[in-house]
């Protein structure tokens, strides 16, 4: 009788919870049907969003590049971070540092994202828009083809006086842009990560770090042969975790991200993710005109990039582990460490 | 967010607004003549602030009225009034003939009655550039086109002469959300430059050629102060504390300059039509001494109200509002009406009757 009820509830509520996605969904793409009926297939590459009335016309491409890029900023910047954080504290015979390092990550997590906001708007922001930026666009902005990504807007700095012409192109670095807003999400998402692989590191069996150790292996070795091979799957469930929470950061993104309509190579020029202009926008978007269903079916085409994304890292972990089991972390560590004392 | 928390605030003093009416309950007039009754309104959030004052000040000539307003936003107020759930809405835009028709379809009409005048001033923030710096609606229309790039463009030192300007690159704030703010502006500006009209257009929110937007006056201050060479626009009641350069615009009537100032958009009002049409507006108003982006709020009025003891109150305050309401305008840095102007919208009032009969304003605000 208790494992009927217990399986009845379960059961119930498992449905419940897919029932309510589905529902989501479901409303997102009715709300949002005016917008597709008008737009189609336009709506997801157009680069034009005009909430003027009268001459209406959304295309969504400069939200969902922003969303993308952004939060992959954030990925590239924190992943590497996170783990070098949860090595650290798990590996690492740090004294007395491990314990407030710790509870210092964990605190990261609990800050409210619009105080992160606040502190990039009127702290951080200056700062890259006056040191790091052009710093980065003197130095890397140099480099060939990825320069590009470091160089903002171009504009003169001198003109001739007579015949107007530009005798010295500079780069315009000022104002909200996507590299602030990919920072302050890779701080944003840093805590997490780092939490979730703290304790797939802390799993991995210690016989096989006994072993790798036994052989030889000095202690970074065991860490690069023993641990990472057997933690990577929930390494890549962490950062799913992270691109999870920078995909929908709202408030603080829309703070410094420059909520500027453009797709172009440099991060060093203004963007504009879905959450950010939906929450600027959903206040004064009437039922009359196409304006508010354009936002809602922005919102299912994020929850669709999410869903995707979701699926995809669940095919990564799939794949990793399948690596991994079939061939057994010991053979991985021995191979490699014979050759080492060979 | 600020907005956001405002409008849960406003929600929740609702709330206890009823319960307080509900407890007191009636007892509206008493033999020391008329007290008033509670109001509810929904509305523009442009002239929240002033409005929030009077009705803490009326509450002092009529102690039952105590007047609850939801900031909303225009378009806000414009559906609840139609949906009838407000005693009065507020609009800083003048209703479209659509909206009146909508209004009329459900059975009543509507009043509007101007309260208070404001202005969008382009603000910004240039080192080695004082504040006054000179523009015309053509150079203001290039430079938010994108089209002009840098602060010593021939065009803005052609306005500007004797001025050094910086080779800095302007860099545009604009208004992320949706704003009157913005609408006023875009007006002004489609109204300046037909390249503007056809490539953006005017309205609460629009596609901005350049620049980085800012949620509210706050980040679009916020925007302008952190980087120099930024250029952005303001409602001139935030610009006056902002500490923010001001630029002076020049006028298409008589091509003088003239900077923001609670004068000059009072003056702007002087061609202010009534009745109140759907394209009434007093940008680049030829009135002597006039800035020209300064714009009118209204209250929307039902004319003919259901209840004698709110008619009664709506009538008090806004005769009351037009005449002490606007000694209290400049503390907060909004414009009053111009005389001829005030006597107008005051005589608005007479339209609001209740069984036919013209609602008197009570002695008590008329003493």
């Amino acid at each position: 009788m208790g494992d009927r009820l217990f399986k009845g509830t379960s059961v119930f509520m498992a449905v419940g919870l897919v029932a309510l996605l589905g529902l989501l969904l479901w409303e997102l793409s009715v709300g949002g049907s005016r917008a597709f009926a008008r737009f189609g297939l336009h709506f997801l590459t157009g680069r034009n969003w005009n909430p003027v009335f009268g001459r209406e016309e959304f295309g969504a491409l400069p939200f969902i590049f922003g969303t993308l890029v952004t939060s992959a900023i954030a990925i590239v910047l924190a992943v590497p971070v996170a783990v070098g954080l949860a090595l650290l504290l798990n590996e690492v015979r740090t004294g007395w540092l491990r314990d407030p390092l710790a509870v210092f990550v964990d605190l990261l997590a609990a800050i409210p994202s619009v105080v992160y906001g606040l502190w990039g708007l009127f702290i951080m922001k200056p700062v890259f828009d006056h040191k790091v930026e052009p710093f980065l666009t003197a130095t890397i902005g140099k480099v060939p083809v990825i320069g590009a990504l470091f160089r903002g807007a171009q504009y003169c700095v001198q003109i001739d006086p007579t015949t107007g012409a530009c005798h010295k192109i500079g780069y315009n670095s000022n104002g909200g842009d996507l590299f602030t807003a990919g920072v302050i999400l890779a701080i944003m998402i840093l805590p997490i990560v780092t939490a979730v692989t703290r304790e797939v590191v802390a799993v991995v069996p210690r016989d096989l770090r006994e072993a790798s150790l036994a052989l030889g292996a000095t202690r970074y070795e065991m860490v690069r042969m023993a641990v990472l091979p057997y933690a990577r799957s929930g390494i890549v469930g962490a950062t799913m975790l992270g691109l999870g929470r920078a995909l929908g950061e709202t408030i603080a993104v829309s703070m410094v991200v420059g909520n500027g309509l453009g797709i172009s190579a440099s991060l060093f020029r203004p963007g504009y993710t879905i959450p950010a202009v939906i929450a600027s926008e959903f206040r004064e978007a009437t039922s009359v005109g196409v304006h508010r269903s354009a936002l809602l079916a922005l919102a299912l085409v994020l929850v669709v990039i999410a869903l995707i994304l979701a699926a995809l890292s669940r095919l990564l972990v799939r794949r990793t582990a399948r690596l991994v089991s079939a061939q057994p972390p010991p053979d991985s560590v021995e191979m490699p460490i014979l050759e080492l004392t060979g | 967010m600020h907005r956001f928390a405002r409008f849960m605030g406003a929600v929740s003093l609702a709330a206890v607004i009823a319960v307080i009416g509900v407890a007191c309950g009636g007892g509206s007039s008493s033999s020391n003549g008329f007290r008033g009754v509670a109001l509810t309104g929904a509305g523009a959030t442009f002239p929240d602030p002033i409005y929030e004052k009077w009705f803490k000040t009326f509450v002092t000539v009529e102690s039952g009225a105590k007047i609850n307003y939801q900031a909303v936003g225009s378009g806000g107020g414009v559906t609840q009034y139609t949906a009838g759930t407000v005693d009065f809405g507020a609009s800083d835009a003048p209703l479209k003939d659509a909206e009146i028709q909508a209004i009329k379809a459900a059975g009543r009409d509507v009043i509007e009655v101007p309260t208070v005048l404001g202005g969008v001033v382009i603000a910004y923030n240039a080192s080695g550039l004082q504040s006054g710096l000179k523009l015309d609606g053509t150079t203001a229309a290039n430079i938010f086109l994108g089209k002009i790039k840098a602060w010593n463009d021939p065009a803005i030192a052609a306005l500007n002469s004797g001025v050094t300007l910086p080779a800095t690159p302007i860099q545009v704030v604009h208004r992320s959300d949706e704003s009157g703010t913005t609408k006023v502006f875009t007006s002004w500006l489609s109204k300046e430059s037909s390249e503007w009209q056809t490539k953006v257009g005017a309205d609460k929110a629009v596609q901005w050629p350049v620049g980085t937007g800012g949620d509210g006056n706050d980040g679009v201050a916020a925007g302008i102060s952190q980087t120099d060479g930024a250029i952005g626009y303001l409602s001139f009641d935030f610009a006056v504390n902002s500490g923010l350069g001001v630029a002076s615009i020049k006028r298409d009537s008589d091509g003088q300059f003239v900077a923001p100032s609670v004068a000059s958009i009072s003056a702007a009002g002087g061609i202010l039509k009534f009745p109140i049409t759907s394209d009434t507006n007093i940008l680049n108003s030829s009135a002597a001494g006039a800035y020209p982006i300064s714009t009118t709020t209204y209250l929307l009025i039902n004319p003919s109200p259901t209840n004698q003891d709110k008619g009664q109150t709506l009538v008090d305050f806004l005769y009351w509002a037009l005449h002490q309401g606007q000694q209290q305008v400049t503390s907060l840095n909004y414009s009053p009406l111009p005389q001829d102007i005030q006597t107008q919208a005051v005589a608005l009032l007479g339209g609001i009757k209740f069984n036919g009969q013209t609602i008197q304003p009570s002695p008590a605000v008329k003493g």
